[in-house]
């Protein structure tokens, strides 16, 4: 059953949430200010240092009904609907942040508060890699990137988050603590329930732990940069790829403005044209023996020019490639930031859908996985159901994953046809009291 | 059970498709593990409108239900044991979209997992996850026990390869969960049905994601006179970077029996074999091999060898699959076991399955899915000497033991069904098992749908066995799976 919120002034659970977190709340509004969500500013902050006082805080804010945020970094922050009520946020940023890379089984364990850039670079040390990028690589936490769900491009040859995650330590709101999943590369003993908390936002409980599926790092890799006249054969081309035996690490398609946002790459974009980046990764002579099939293809298709980056402008290029998935290209006090889903052959039409009916809007797609990412400046944000509607003529479904504070109406209307009745059936099993952001995940769940 | 029930059923699906007399329901009654309990009524649905309506008659009358596809699951999973309604899916056999461009296939859960790879060849493609039984499992089975195979270490398990359900809930509607897009947004209940062995409802069909055909691979044998020298060069395989498509592990009592039976040239006097694929065009593959001979070198490999053609390749892999149904060959009985462990922890963990054994005066062979640490040991025992079953379970139970104490899990591939439940508690807490609880709770709040599957009864791990009789895989059922045995 939810409780309703009981809109906390002076926090009449002061005592139990003060004692859950060592003291360290943060109460005065001008100090919550700095934690709001989507706009609306909590009234308490709980800053837990471990898993456990984390685990005690959410049950303290349960017990009285509080409504809830957990936040990492916040950089997840600016994701539409704004929260209907928000009393507590526990930043969990302070939570020990400890890293356990077991290189030669290929896996990790990182704590949730732990910042994906660290994470990477711990990885870095002993030669391994964690295949997933995903958007604010720089601030952004594991558990926050994680709950939040958003595939990167590299999911194009290692699967999404979901297929690299092996197992989690959770806490729920009922205080609560669960290991889900395990600590190998395979396992089938009992439930994938961790595979529910990836892209939960939040909502069903906080992530304190994960243990990750890593790749070794490639003896060589290389990034193919190719220009287009149009995104229709731009699309075509990486089908095309997609269908042979060439298995790139990832493809992404740009329009020439955000093209010219991957500084490693902007001697090579053109206004009007499309640019298509192919990365490469393995052995020496499969990443030889790819790029010249790519080269193949995408002459076949019209391309208009081709370059190479060697390892070092892959990396360059790549760290801002990323951050063209809805990430820190487009800041939310200026930018509204859409991903649209849909079948990789209709991305074509999605992209002159979208382009047609929203000249300001800045593309990249992950032509392979159909996924097409729109950037609007905040100022000319055309209200959602307009690009929903010339989306859904496309066959694309789309969220909206940021957008300055006050643009809530921005939000996207859900799919009709998605399994509400079992998410409202997980969310009140996992979330008992409804404290964890009500509200906020599709459906209004 | 209940006449009307029976009546309700047999109006949904027909006549020929209800059986409830006790000679049509005995095939039903057991799959590849030993657990064998009979059914009151088996019903084949012919689309998911009618398995929806089955569900929704077996709810109202309070019975429980249970999915089958093939019957060769390895933990009692389609077994009834509470009796109650098999609801099985072999009309429910029809591929029904094939898209080459987005790479995806939509199939009815009935569809034979080597029916679907033929289907998609011709185009240059493939199902990558390939169990060994795959010439008999369904796809609806391998999505229910997330199954692994030869090739799923470099390209993923069942899991990795699905990218959408449609389901008859345990309460008769019909959802989808996850669909043709590879993005979805709310919670990933797909996610979490993959693997839930026919315990979150029945899927009705299935969008699996298609990948291109190799452009070559070849095959190695590598030999070894030394099982920790093998079991270390998959390790530092593995640490080096190099990721096979596949890297199979056998010692020196299983290559014997193959050889005998399959004469796949195996070496019989080695202590250990290393079977690794490596895939791309001739001077990728070529470059993979170089790699992988190299460290199989330093680990004092006696011998590399490159299969010369695909014949030989042929040869090689043919003898690997044969491995259970060589067994015969040792010993009366076997028990086939399937643990996992850090790939890191391989040698230590293979010298504890052994000391298992030798505690209980019983040989274990190894064959398994080495390069990700996915053991089967196959510990031999003579069921007419008194003692050697019991044996047999102790061993079993103390290697899942290691496993877990060494960081890995109870299962890789074959599931917990009834034949693990009792172990869960080895590798999960009573919390992280309530976790589980409300998972199964989100699905099927009544538990109505596989009731007594997963979840741990009062027993012992290694107890709930006891009560049937431990043997080889059903001969019908070998039959069946064909060229894995
Ligand atoms: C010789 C041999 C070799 C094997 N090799 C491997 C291997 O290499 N890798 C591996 O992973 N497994 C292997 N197995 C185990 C087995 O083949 C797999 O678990 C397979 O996926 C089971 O498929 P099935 O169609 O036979 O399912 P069944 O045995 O009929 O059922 C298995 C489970 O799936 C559920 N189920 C079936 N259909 C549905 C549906 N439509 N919706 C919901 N639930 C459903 C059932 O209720 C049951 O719980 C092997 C088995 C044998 C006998």
């Amino acid at each position: 059953m939810t409780r309703r919120p009981k809109g906390i002034g002076p926090v009449p659970f002061d005592s139990s949430l003060r004692e859950a977190v060592k003291d360290r709340l943060t109460v005065h509004p001008d100090d919550c200010a700095a934690f709001a969500i989507a706009g609306r500013v909590p009234t308490v902050v709980a800053s837990p240092k471990t898993f456990e006082q984390t685990a005690d805080a959410l049950q303290a804010c349960a017990l009285e009904g509080a409504q809830v945020v957990i936040r990492g970094q916040g950089t997840k922050s600016a994701q539409p609907p704004a929260p209907a009520a928000l009393d507590v946020v526990v930043d969990v940023s302070s939570v020990a942040k400890s890293i356990d890379v077991r290189a030669d089984d290929l896996t990790a364990v990182a704590a949730g508060s732990v910042l994906i850039s660290d994470l990477r670079a711990a990885l870095a040390a002993k030669e391994r890699f964690f295949p997933c990028d995903v958007p604010f690589a720089d601030d952004a936490t594991v558990g926050g990137a994680l709950a939040a769900g958003a595939n990167g491009a590299l999911a194009a040859r290692f699967g999404g988050l979901r297929d690299n995650v092996l197992g989690m330590r959770v806490a729920l709101s009922d205080g609560s603590r669960a290991f889900a999943g395990s600590h190998v590369v395979k396992s089938v003993a009992g439930f994938d329930s961790h595979k529910l908390f990836i892209g939960s936002r939040g909502t069903l409980g906080f992530i304190g732990e994960a243990v990750l599926k890593l790749a070794p790092m490639p003896p060589d890799e290389r990034l193919l940069a190719v220009r287009f006249n149009d995104a229709r054969s731009a699309c075509a081309a990486a089908l095309d790829v997609a269908a042979a035996p060439i298995f790139p690490y990832a493809v992404t398609l740009h329009c020439s403005r955000s093209a010219e946002r991957i500084a490693a790459l902007t001697a090579l974009t053109r206004t009007d044209e499309w640019l298509a980046v192919y990365r490469f990764g393995g052995l020496r002579r499969a990443v030889a023996r790819a790029i010249e099939a790519v080269r193949k293809i995408c002459a076949d298709r019209g391309c208009t020019a081709v370059d190479v980056l060697d390892r070092g402008g892959m990396e360059r290029a790549w760290k801002d490639i990323a951050e063209l998935a809805g990430g820190r290209m487009y800041p939310a006090v200026e930018w509204c930031a859409y991903r649209i889903a849909c079948l990789p052959t209709d991305v074509p039409s999605v992209l002159a859908a979208a382009a047609t009916s929203w000249p300001m809007l800045e593309i990249s797609a992950h032509p392979t996985l159909g996924v097409v990412f729109g950037h609007s400046p905040a100022h000319a944000a055309v209200e959602a159901p307009a690009l929903w509607r010339a989306v859904s003529d496309a066959a694309g479904s789309a969220i909206c994953t940021s957008a300055p504070p006050g643009r809530t109406e921005i939000a996207m209307p859900p799919r009709s046809y998605a399994p509400y009745a079992l998410f409202r059936r997980l969310k009140t099993s996992f979330d008992p009291s409804g404290t964890l952001d009500a509200g906020r995940m599709l459906g209004a769940i | 059970m209940d006449v009307r029930l029976r009546e309700r059923l047999t109006a949904i699906v027909g006549e020929r498709n209800a059986l409830w007399k006790p000679g049509d329901l005995r095939s039903y009654g057991y799959d590849a593990s030993i657990e064998r309990a009979l059914p009151e009524m088996v019903v084949l649905p012919q689309d998911a409108q009618q398995t929806a309506a089955i569900v929704a008659a077996c709810r109202e009358a309070k019975v429980p239900f249970v999915a089958r596809g093939a019957g060769t699951g390895l933990s009692g999973g389609a077994i009834a044991e509470l009796g109650g309604v098999v609801i099985a899916t072999v009309h429910l056999n029809r591929i029904l979209e094939i898209d080459d461009r987005n790479l995806f296939a939509v199939v009815e859960p009935g569809v034979v997992n080597s029916g679907l790879c033929a289907a998609v060849a011709g185009r240059g493609l493939r199902y990558v996850p390939d169990p060994s039984s795959m010439a008999a499992c369904t796809i609806g089975g391998n999505v229910a026990e997330n199954s692994g195979g030869l090739h799923c270490l470099a390209y993923g398990v069942t899991a990795n390869h699905v990218l959408g359900v449609e389901l008859v809930t345990a309460e008769g509607d019909i959802v989808w969960l996850g669909g043709k897009t590879r993005e979805n947004y709310g919670y990933d209940l797909l996610g979490a049905f993959i693997g839930s062995e026919g315990t979150c409802g029945i899927a009705t069909k299935i969008c699996v994601r298609l990948c291109p055909l190799p452009a070559g691979s070849k095959t190695m044998l590598c030999v070894f006179d030394d099982i920790d020298g093998a079991s270390q060069a998959v390790s530092d395989i593995i640490s080096s970077g190099i990721v096979p498509a596949a890297l199979e592990m056998m010692d020196k009592t299983a290559t014997g029996a193959i050889e005998e039976f399959a004469h796949a040239g195996f070496p019989v006097d080695a202590a250990a074999i290393l079977i690794v694929e490596a895939d791309g065009p001739d001077d990728v593959a070529d470059e993979i091999t170089a790699a992988v001979r190299a460290v199989c070198e330093r680990n004092g490999a006696r011998e590399v060898r490159i299969a010369r053609d695909a014949a030989e390749a042929a040869r090689i892999w043919k003898g690997r699959k044969a491995a259970f149904g060589a067994m015969g060959r040792l010993s009366a009985n076997y028990y086939v076991q399937d643990g996992v462990i850090p790939r890191s922890r391989l040698p230590q963990v293979l010298r504890d399955v052994e000391a298992a054994g030798a505690r209980e005066g019983l040989r274990i062979a190894n064959v398994f899915h080495a390069g990700d640490g996915n053991l089967h040991p196959l510990i031999l025992f003579d069921d007419r000497v008194p003692g050697e079953l019991d044996g047999a379970l102790r061993a079993g139970a103390e290697i899942l033991e290691a496993c877990v104490r060494n960081g890995g899990s109870i299962t890789g591939e074959h599931g917990v069904g009834i034949e693990k439940r009792d172990c869960m508690p080895l590798q999960f807490s009573p919390d992280d098992l309530a976790l589980m609880r409300r998972v199964r709770a989100t699905f099927d709040p009544d538990g109505s749908c596989n009731p007594g599957k997963i979840f741990p009864t009062s027993r012992r791990c290694g107890e709930s066995a006891r009560r049937v009789e431990r043997g080889e895989v059903d001969p019908r059922v070998a039959r069946a799976a064909g060229a894995a045995f």
